[in-house]
């Protein structure tokens, strides 16, 4: 473990101070992260299209701004890698597909578009799982250890945060890929309420579930980000035309009375042991903090949750796809094809059915939230895969790295609820573990201000790879 | 309905003829086990649910 302060591993808050106050200029930075993608970028394989020039170019346009006191807030002059399934005008945006490797969008989508005019600079593309489509991001490599995967699919993301090659990145959650590489890269993610943040021009996985969301090093760069990011979009009907927080000033670091709600079934189970000593510490450490610890029972939660999950993104999937996969299936990676060609045979009323049951994973969902302020679980309950690993160990069974990556974040997803995932430890070799908070609908505000406050309490979140 | 019958990978195959799309060959088994482990799966979770759970789909009139 080092404690770099470079000017690749400042968080965007610290640098947004430095930048408004001339301290250093966009160029300065942007070339300092350009300076550790070339150091660094060989290894990990985390971004597929750099746009160094035009970075530069958009780097020198902030500094002139700022000179002139033309200030636009604390995104401006911040160096920002996208993931790759977001669309980007005049930039090829593959979605870590063949099937896409010359899409061109004329347009950026609504996220990226909003991060532009809030001053952010676009460092280029990172990878992602095709079509976002599984827990890992080929070919790039987890920072923390070379032989193990960054999950995913934000995979790119989570993995360039983690070694310095941007300040902030943009994900996608559909079942947990913001929140897994969040997790197994020691950085922070949240996938925001179902509606929060428009998804246009970001490529589908399943209409219902897909998330978009912000990744940084710190859940008060989340604030920073999510304000950004969020709002009503009318190209995306799924965004609510309701106010968005300043997240930021939220975050006071008191949390003195708020209700934590400690799952006590199915967020333990087949838990290694390290992520279960992390996460009990970071218990502690929030009752310390005056936060309440309430034992909670989930209604429904069992085996069959993840059934339910895949039984509504593998049809929703297959649909987005039908047309492309009917012509060029075999252009699909393998692992994309067989869950799509899964996905076209699902009966409707196994979805349908799948679609009640989802009903009442949310009634859960609520019922414990009505009697708490947040959820606390593990985010995942391992560390990261190795590379090419395909299963989990547990005691009396053995369990898929997707199933495994799947099972504690999907809940979030069908319930459509904000949650969290920031660091908080690690293992005996090193490799971080993540805590995830989950929220009311549209109360990202709480979650932020109970991570926030955990990361003043503790430093897991500073903690950076060796490379 | 009925439990008593039992999947096999032709029936796969003419599934996928009904849906338009040729399986690969070397998927089949893993498509089949995946099928018939999510069915299963969900069934067995409604079986719990309460009984007048609607589908989890939100229509806006607008």
């Amino acid at each position: 473990m080092t404690t770099q302060t470079e000017l690749h591993y400042l968080t965007i808050a610290e640098a947004a101070r430095l930048l408004e106050r001339k301290t250093i200029s966009p160029v300065e930075l942007t070339q300092a992260v350009l300076d550790r993608i070339e150091e660094v970028d060989g290894r990990l394989k985390t971004y597929v299209t750099l746009l160094a020039t035009e970075a530069l170019s958009a780097a020198r346009r902030a500094e002139q701004d700022i000179q002139c006191g033309k200030y636009l807030g604390p995104l401006h002059g911040i160096p920002m890698a996208i993931k790759d399934l977001y669309d980007t005008a005049g930039v090829v945006t593959a979605s870590g597909s063949k099937i896409r490797s010359d899409y061109v969008p004329k347009s950026d989508s609504t996220v990226v578009r909003k991060l532009r005019e809030a001053g952010a600079i676009v460092l280029g593309k990172v990878t992602t799982h095709e079509f976002a489509f599984g827990f890992d991001a080929p070919p790039t490599r987890n920072p923390w250890n070379l032989d193990c995967t960054p999950s995913g699919s934000s995979g790119g993301s989570g993995s360039a945060l983690a070694a310095g090659l941007c300040l902030g990145a943009t994900g996608s959650d559909t079942g947990g890929s913001i929140r897994a590489p969040g997790a197994v890269n020691g950085i922070a993610g949240i996938k925001p309420t179902y509606g929060r943040v428009s998804k246009y021009g970001v490529a589908v996985l399943s209409w219902s579930l897909d998330h978009a969301g912000p990744m940084a090093r710190s859940t008060a760069d989340l604030a920073l980000m999510l304000r950004a990011m969020a709002g009503h979009d009318p190209n995306d009907p799924t965004t609510l035309d309701i106010p968005v927080p300043n997240y930021a000033a939220t975050l006071s670091g008191d949390i003195k009375g708020l209700k934590i709600g400690v799952p006590q079934n199915y967020f333990f189970d087949d838990v290694q042991p390290a992520v279960k000593n992390a996460v009990t510490a970071a218990i502690a450490t929030l009752k310390s903090l005056g936060g309440k610890i309430i034992e909670v029972n989930l209604r429904h939660f069992g085996d069959d949750v993840l059934p339910t999950f895949f039984s509504i993104v593998m049809p929703e999937a297959a649909t987005y796809h039908q047309k492309t996969f009917r012509e060029r299936g075999h252009e699909y990676g393998a692992d994309v094809q067989e869950l799509l060609e899964t996905g076209q045979l699902f009966l409707a009323t196994t979805y349908i059915t799948a679609q009640r049951n989802r009903s009442a994973i949310k009634a859960s969902l609520a019922a414990a939230l009505d009697m708490v302020d947040i959820l606390l679980t593990p985010t995942l309950p391992v560390t990261a895969a190795r590379v090419g690993q395909e299963n989990y160990q547990w005691k009396d069974r053995q369990e898929s790295v997707f199933a495994a990556c799947a099972r504690f974040l999907c809940p979030f997803n069908l319930a459509g609820l904000p949650a969290i995932s920031i660091p908080c430890g690690l293992s005996e070799d090193q490799m971080p573990i993540g805590l995830q908070l989950a929220g009311k609908p549209f109360d990202e505000a709480t979650v932020l201000r109970a991570a926030d406050a955990f990361e003043k309490a503790t430093d897991w979140h500073q903690r950076r790879p060796k490379l | 309905m009925t439990n008593s019958i039992v999947l096999q990978e032709e029936d796969v195959i003419r599934a996928a003829k009904l849906a338009g799309i040729t399986l690969t060959p070397k998927f089949c088994p893993g498509i089949l086990a995946r099928l018939k482990e999510l069915r299963e799966g969900v069934l067995r979770f409604s079986e719990n649910a309460a009984e007048d759970a609607i589908p989890a789909v939100r229509f806006r009139a607008e």
